[in-house]
């Protein structure tokens, strides 16, 4: 996977995460991994098409997810409701949307398939066509984990 | 600006809500909501709202569909398109459709207000 295709994906999704939660977001290192795989809790899926393909993962605990739905709606969040999952949805499509963005600038074409949000203790989400780069953003609410896999068409 | 009535259209409850709550401050008032391009179509010649907040990607029809059909009834319909996704080749087919403006989420307070004024003539 070129890095060129990856770098907007983190720091899209740092930029976002700054922006609805008005603090600093610390990116940790990106490290490879064989394919998606999902552990976390909550995880947010958007799929990827065009002359990329592939999906993008954002992994964070259930006390993270709560505490960002909680954070971006201004109201404190206990259960993954409606509209605590529609918050992390809407979540993923604008740091997604914010990546491929740049890439499309730079003359790529890619789409978005709006976000699936799975909820759920040690859900395994498996691709092993692809290889898969991991980054944790650290956050004040804790760690959301971008899993990225992405082939170039 | 004040007493302006207002249709947010948009698939996802967050964005719905949170634009309303915007809007609402910056002295807006909600005339209605949709979920799809469809239900804007049908909500915008029933309710006649100043201005319309149209997000893109939508079930069933999505946005620069939806406003092509509003503005082929209705020429002087002021829509604002959102989306999460803000590249060139996509602003410009949301502008060429008939949309006024054009914002990327995560949509600011401020910039909402002014889009408002300038949309709507008072700025």
């Amino acid at each position: 996977m070129r890095f060129d295709y990856v770098q907007p994906f983190i720091s899209s999704a740092q930029e976002i995460l700054e922006s609805v939660l008005s603090g600093q977001i610390a990116a940790g290192r990106v490290q490879l991994s064989p394919a998606p795989l999902s552990g976390s809790a909550v995880t947010a899926v958007v799929g990827l098409t065009g002359d990329g393909e592939g999906r993008v993962l954002y992994e964070m605990s259930r006390d993270t997810a709560l505490a960002i739905a909680g954070h971006m709606n201004e109201e404190p969040m206990v259960e993954l409701g409606t509209l605590a999952r529609a918050t992390l949805s809407e979540l993923a499509s604008m740091m997604t949307g914010r990546a491929i963005s740049r890439l499309n600038d730079k003359g790529h074409h890619l789409r978005v398939s709006p976000p699936t949000l799975i909820a759920g203790d040690n859900v395994s989400i498996s691709n092993v066509e692809l290889e898969t780069l991991v980054v944790p953003l650290e956050t004040m609410h804790g760690e959301v984990i971008v899993n990225i896999a992405m082939t170039t068409v | 600006m004040d007493n302006f009535r207002f249709l947010v259209v948009d698939d996802s409850e967050f964005a719905r809500r949170n634009m309303k709550n915007i809007l609402t401050a910056v002295g807006g008032e909600a005339a209605g909501f949709a979920t799809n391009g469809r239900e804007a179509i049908d909500q915008y010649m029933k309710l006649r709202p100043d201005v319309v907040f149209m997000d893109i990607t939508m079930p069933e029809m999505e946005g620069v569909e939806a406003v092509q059909t509003i503005m082929d009834r209705d020429a002087s319909a002021k829509i604002v398109m959102v989306s999460s996704n803000g590249y060139q080749e996509l602003i410009k087919e949301a502008l060429d459709s008939g949309a006024k403006h054009f914002l990327t989420k995560p949509v600011e307070p401020t910039q909402v207000a002014s889009v408002v004024h300038f949309v709507l003539g008072d700025g």
